[in-house]
């Protein structure tokens, strides 16, 4: 298995390097079936480099390779429910619409990063779809989801993981949503 | 053989003479601080806080309200600097003509496309951001 997303760098099954991975996301991967777990691969990078732009600048990988992932906070009342969204590099998410009928929230925004932060258990710029809390939906657009490979974060900055779309799209809590990427 | 008396007076300026003009130059002089401030805004948002509220992307506002910009804020200034030196106050009051001006055309979509800015972008785009007001 090879991850050519990947661009320059040369990736490892992700199993194979846990200090590549944040805790949350070296636990999910453990509990993913190890067919789908072996497709997962691992790769270092320079931390500074972890934004996507960046990343994909210094490593030549393709921007429309890159999934982000962003954190939502959807508000009715008193109650904040969050989700995570998973969208192409090339697009952005259309928060305010799709996301925020899903939440079944009055007003939805992105949440502040330090929440985002304490409530992953993932660092600032390496949040994932992978091992999110169990709590959260995962919207998946249909282009990441038909997407051969994309990478994403891997809970810290130092590292990238590689997958097939098809795999993020059967990520816990996953659910494909056409049009959530604009 | 009497002349007789002048009915204008050299040197003096009536200044209600000119109140068309001073309405025109406080209404310029309004707009362009706004205009300049919206183009700030929108460059300092995050680009995918328009597409989260389903507004026109970053780029396109910035083009908007830079363009704006430069009919209310930037033609006026540059154009009051230029006169002032050999045409005084009036030389500015001139320069900020505001409707008045001899771009009103450009300037009034400017000032419509900074007041849709003021008033509907920002907030939606503040408010993604986890700003604006709470309840």
């Amino acid at each position: 298995m090879t991850w050519p997303v990947l661009g320059t760098l040369s990736a490892v099954p992700a199993l194979d390097r846990p200090d590549l991975l944040g805790k949350p996301v070296a636990r999910a991967l453990e509990l993913l079936d190890p067919a789908d777990a072996a497709l997962v691969g691992v790769a270092e990078i320079d931390p500074d480099l972890a934004d996507t732009a960046a990343f994909c600048e210094a490593y030549g990988s393709p921007l429309d390779g890159s999934a982000n992932c962003v954190v939502v906070a959807g508000r009715r009342g008193e109650e904040t429910r969050y989700a995570a969204c998973l969208v192409l590099a090339t697009t952005r998410a259309d928060v305010n619409g799709l996301v925020r009928r899903r939440l079944n929230a009055r007003k939805a925004s992105f949440a502040p990063m330090d929440d985002a932060v304490a409530l992953s258990g993932m660092e600032y710029g390496g949040i994932t779809p992978v091992g999110l809390p169990d709590d959260w939906p995962l919207l998946v657009d249909a282009a990441v989801a038909a997407a051969d490979a994309v990478v994403i974060g891997s809970g810290i900055r130092g590292s990238k993981l590689a997958l097939p779309g098809a795999l993020a799209a059967r990520l816990a809590n996953a659910e494909v949503v056409a049009d959530l990427g604009r | 053989m009497c002349s007789a008396p002048s009915r204008t007076y050299p040197g003096r300026v009536n200044v209600l003479e000119h109140l068309d003009a001073l309405v025109l130059f406080a209404i310029g002089v309004g707009a362009a601080p706004i205009a300049g401030y919206a183009f700030v805004h929108a460059l300092r948002q995050r680009s995918d806080a328009f597409t989260a509220v389903g507004k026109l992307t970053k780029n396109a506002w910035l083009g908007i309200t830079g363009a704006a910009m430069f009919f209310l804020l930037l033609i006026p200034v540059f154009g009051a600097l230029s006169s002032v030196s050999y045409a005084g106050f009036w030389g500015v009051v001139n320069a900020f003509q505001g409707p008045g001006s001899s771009m009103t055309l450009f300037w009034l979509a400017g000032v419509v496309a900074v007041s849709v800015y003021i008033v509907d972008v920002k907030p939606a785009v503040v408010g993604v951001q986890g700003g604006g007001q709470r309840w």
